[in-house]
């Protein structure tokens, strides 16, 4: 084995989350029933494992669907949102690595915001943080997050 | 963070797969080798991401497989220094906060990295941040929480020999085995500690 290039890319927690879900689907390891579940190759139980709990781990932070909205929509997977806020965001001088983050993250309140973008306040006024707040609120409607914290209670109650 | 990684290797395929497609069996040797990884000084292969190259497969004398070398791209978990990341708490103990993320759990946040004025209490088991007299923070387990990411640790993990029997229990004794790959975070900026605190 040889690393050739170690970092060729960054790749934003959507795009994971969709090869993923691509993986699963190619390998029919999302049919709960178990008659119809058939198990070509057996040998990627690693596999199995990491795509499952890295989906239902992305599906509770940030910007991708939960597990149940992935139902909903019949793992259909639409990047409008996702592109649009990139564009609105290419407005600012932001770092790349720190638009990615925004998006990774999809910070709700001013707090997070600073804590993911670096001398924040000096960069920044306040009504320019309150625009980059509201694109992450326009391209990601808070509904998702109601979701999560539903699933986040039945976690904690189990 | 994720990042795409190019990463040659010479793949060994076994003749009871000679009826699949190259690419597909090729893939599949290679999602069986590094899904869910760590690979030293890079981090965790999650899955393969594309396969740029299969060379012609190379026979050996004496053995049925093909050995075909390919170079793929592969996704790999790598958060950098002063990322922030969320996760749940696992455990607390008077040491700090055991931090998993469902598919990665070697995260430590260490006492000396949470906030400033945090104390560990033997009778919640939990962390309480006392950011004033009169306020009580607590972090307990299953708490959904935002940490930073200050240092991230790779141990070569060689691979188990044989268990002696001659050699006496005593040194095989249950010894904390070192993950692979562990990263350090802390709680000590705005924003970080639970989620439902800045909420």
């Amino acid at each position: 084995m040889k690393i050739e290039v170690e970092r060729d890319k960054f790749l934003s927690n959507l795009e994971v989350y969709h090869h993923l879900c691509g993986v699963q689907v190619k390998n029919s390891w999302l049919s709960d029933s178990k008659g119809t579940k058939r198990r070509k190759n057996t040998n990627l139980a690693q596999l199995e494992s990491i795509s499952r709990d890295l989906t239902s781990y992305l599906g509770k932070v940030g910007s991708c669907p939960s597990d149940h909205e992935r139902l909903q929509k019949n793992y259909a997977w639409d990047s409008d949102s996702f592109v649009e806020a990139l564009k609105r965001l290419n407005q600012y001088p932001l770092e790349k690595i720190e638009k990615l983050q925004i998006l990774n993250f999809v910070p709700r309140t001013m707090v997070t915001l600073y804590s993911l973008i670096e001398e924040c306040d000096q960069r920044f006024d306040q009504a320019q943080s309150e625009e980059i707040l509201g694109i992450v609120n326009d391209c990601f409607p808070m509904e998702a997050v109601e979701g999560e914290d539903e699933e986040q209670q039945d976690i904690t109650m189990d | 963070m994720f990042q795409l990684s190019v990463i040659s290797d010479l793949i060994r395929i076994s003749p009871h797969i000679f009826n699949l497609p190259t690419d597909e069996a090729v893939l599949n040797e290679l999602n069986e080798k590094y899904a869910n990884k760590v690979i030293h000084n890079l981090g965790l292969v999650v899955t393969i991401w594309d396969i740029s190259k299969i060379e012609d497969g190379m026979l050996k004398p004496g053995d049925g497989c093909t050995y075909i070398k390919v170079v793929f791209r592969c996704v790999v978990w790598k958060p950098f220094v002063g990322e922030v990341l969320t996760g749940w708490i696992d455990q607390a103990s008077e040491q700090g906060l055991k931090v998993k993320l469902e598919f990665f759990n070697d995260i430590f946040i260490p006492g000396d990295y949470l906030f400033e004025g945090s104390v560990f209490s033997k009778e919640d088991n939990a962390w309480i941040w006392q950011p004033d007299e009169s306020t009580k923070l607590y972090l307990d387990v299953n708490e959904k929480i935002n940490f930073r990411v200050e240092e991230e640790m790779f141990t070569n993990v060689k691979p188990k020999g044989p268990t002696n029997t001659v050699v006496d229990d005593e040194t095989g004794e249950k010894k904390e085995s070192v993950p692979p790959y562990a990263i350090v975070g802390s709680c000590q900026t705005d924003g970080m500690g639970c989620v439902s605190w800045w909420e």
